[in-house]
Formats: structure tokens, sequence, C-alpha cells
């Protein structure tokens, strides 16, 4: 085994410097086998992984304190491609707010990032639980919101309606969807309700009726809860 | 992989090329947060972040054409932003520079020293991640709380992967050094 100067081995150095990509789990195949083997062979070297981990909790604790976009970046963006490329586009090409808030929760594959655009989304709920009020009850085709007509997820699975409380915080709300596992797949409906895939199966009617019976103690996140049909 | 309502990134980017304004929508709500962040600690300017993350997606928007799947779009995005950052630095002053670092590092509760007095180690590496140099601090940032694998650090910054490897390890060993100098031995290195 070859020593470098500093008295300690060549391969030790090598794998250290493939740690950090270790713990957080985006190493190839190839490397992470490399130091899974060098990991087995000197279990001292462990002690390196609770000190990287440390050192990732507080990277992501600076990152997390940093704030987001404020409201109106996007408006503005939005403005300056109207100005290089022409007229305004048409009301109906608008993402309607079910694509929105799929596209800005999907991806965040970190609960830090999860979170943080979840607190940029929930002003488009907010905005859409205000319209959704005001919005008259002609049914579920033709309602629309400011950002364009909602589209109809196919109704498969156990789905509920729900309301969310005007004061229910972004973290609140995405942590409660993550409680029941549940996937918004439509609205907002008038009255501000949208429709929350629980299962993807049908459930029986008394374990629905449990998770709705649950919901509605929720009081400070959900103003409205229903079974939808 | 195509997903079933057209909305991975690589379809987003498709989309964005021929000029469809809700896919630049969708996407910049999927990275305004990250790459927003990514660029406060590049610039350490909140209002300077914001126009250079404005003007990444404008970027996006004009460019998504140009979009090469030898990376992906995160990457690429990412490689965007950066460049935008970079060259803003370039055209700073010194001085300017020097102003913001230390609005940053004022801003930190605690110094290392007293971070470490307190016994507090969460603060006391926080305080020393704040004075890593910012290579080191960007490749921290990225591997740490973006995620990125050797390769797409690689492509963002624009470095090879062994030097993606050995800035790690520096920053790592920087971090020790700065916890030491408070008094706090990692046993490491």
């Amino acid at each position: 085994m070859s020593e470098n100067g500093t008295g300690r081995s060549a391969e030790r150095d090598e794998i250290e410097m493939l740690l950090p990509w270790y713990v957080t789990g985006t190493l190839s195949d190839d490397d992470r086998v490399r130091v899974e083997r060098y990991l087995a062979d000197h279990p001292e070297t462990a002690q390196q992984l609770e000190l990287i981990r440390e050192e990732q909790d507080e990277a992501v604790a600076v990152n997390e304190a940093l704030g987001t976009m404020p409201a109106g970046a996007l408006d503005k963006l939005l403005t300056q491609i109207e100005e290089t490329d022409g007229p305004a586009i048409a009301r109906a090409q608008r993402p309607g707010l079910m694509e929105t808030l799929a596209g800005w929760l999907t991806v965040f594959d970190t609960p830090a990032l999860k979170a943080a655009a979840a607190a940029a989304a929930i002003v488009i709920v907010a905005q859409a639980v205000v319209i959704g009020s005001l919005v008259r009850d002609d049914g579920p085709a033709s309602y629309e919101t400011a950002s364009g007509p909602t589209e109809v997820a196919p109704a498969t699975g156990t789905r509920l309606l729900i309301a969310f409380a005007e004061g229910a915080t972004a973290a609140q709300i995405t942590g409660l969807l993550e409680d029941i596992e549940g996937t918004i797949v439509s609205g907002p409906k008038p009255g501000g309700l949208f429709e929350v895939r629980i299962s993807e199966t049908e459930l029986t009617d008394a374990a629905v009726e449990n998770v709705v019976a649950g919901l509605k103690r929720r009081t400070n996140i959900i103003r409205y809860v229903a079974i939808s049909n | 992989m195509a997903s079933a309502n057209g909305n991975s990134d690589v379809e987003l980017i498709a989309r964005v090329a021929s000029k469809d304004r809700v896919a630049i929508e969708v996407l910049y709500g999927r990275y305004q947060v990250r790459l927003f962040r990514f660029l406060v600690r590049l610039v350490r300017n909140e209002a300077v972040a914001e126009e250079l993350t404005n003007e990444t997606f404008l970027e996006i928007w004009r460019t998504a054409d140009r979009f090469e799947s030898r990376s992906s779009p995160s990457t690429w995005m990412f490689a965007i932003a950066r460049n935008k950052a970079v060259s803003l630095l370039r055209k700073r002053s010194e001085a300017e520079l020097d102003e913001d670092a230390a609005m940053l590092i004022e801003d930190q509760a605690d110094t290392p020293e007293v971070a470490a007095q307190k016994g507090d180690k969460a603060a006391l590496i926080r305080a020393c991640l704040a004075r890593l140099s910012a290579d080191h601090r960007e490749v921290v940032d990225l591997v740490y709380y973006h995620d990125k694998s050797i390769k797409e650090v690689s492509d963002i910054v624009g470095i090879p992967e062994n030097t993606v490897k050995t800035r790690m390890f520096h920053a790592r060993k920087k971090l020790s050094e700065l916890m030491a100098e408070a008094g706090v031995d990692r046993g490491w290195p």
C-alpha cells in the first residue's frame, strides 16, 4: 500500500474524497461498491460518515435559512418574455393551478426544498381559495381560476374534497398531505375545494370515514372535508 | 424518461424550446428556490441574486432549443445561473465584494469562538462554513444541499471531476482546521 507525504495511505485519501457523495447517495455504482468494500475492511473510517452527516445537516440549515424569490418575480419574468417574444398568451394557455402546483412540488427531492417550494405554492393556494369562494357553483366543468381552466383528473381511487383553512401554513398543508399520503388531483373547485386522492384503490367506507374524522379535528389546517363521490 | 403528463424536466425544456409559456412557469416553480439560493450563496446579496435568477430563466427561455441531453436539465440550468454570477462578480470591484462578504459574516449569529465556548457544535460548523473560501463554499453547497454528483458538480463549475473531489476534500479539511482553531478537535484529518 502506498503512503503519501503525511503517512496516510493514498487509498484512504481516495476513499475519503468519495465519502461525501457516498453519504448523499450520489456516487456511481462502481465507486459506491469500492467505498463499501473499504468501509468493511476499515471500520474505523465509518466515523468519517458521522462527521460528513454533521456537515451536511449544517450546510442544509444555512441554505434553508435563505429566502425565496419575492412575490411577483414570476410575473416580472413573464412580462419580460412577452416584451421580447410578442403579445400576451391567451388565457386558455396559462397553466392551471394543478399543473403549477404539481410542478412546484414534484421535483423537490429534499425536505428543505420541498418546504420552500410549498411556501411559494401556498400563495397560489390562498389565491385559489379566495377566487374559488367567489365563483358561483355551476358544477365542476364550468369553474375557472385566475390561472386558467382547471384540469379534471380521472376519477380513480379514494378521494376527498378538502378546503384548507385560511390561516394554514405551507408546512402544515404539506405535512398534512404527507400524513394521509394524499395527492391533490384537481381543484380548486367552487368554495376553494381541492380534490385529494388518499388511496389508489377504493378504501372501505369505515376506513375513509376514519380518515375524514381525523381530518375534521385538524381545524387549524382544514375548514371543510368530505368524501368525494 | 417521459412522464405521463409531459412534465419531466427534459419534456419541459423541449416545451420551452417551442415557446410554451406554461412550461417555463412550471420550470420556474420547480427551480426558482434552489437557483435563487445557489446564487445568493455565490453573490452574497439577495437583491442581486433575484436579478440573476430572473436572468437565468430568461436565458433558459431563449436558449432551451440549444439544450442537449449530455447533462441533465437541472445541471444545465445551474451552469447557466453560475455563469451569470461569475460574469457579474468579474465586473464588481474587490471593495464591493469585501463589503458584501463582511455583511454576510456579520449576519452569522456567532463567531466560531463564541459558538465553541457555548458548546454549540451545530452553530460552530455553520460559522466555520461561512468562513470557507467562495470556491470551497460553492462545492460544499452543491454536494450537501443540492445533492449534485461528482459529474454534475464538474459540469456546473466547469472543472475536471478529480478537481471536484480534491476541492471538496480540501474544503472539509479547512472546515476541520477552522473548528480546531476555535478549540474543537474533530479527530479528522
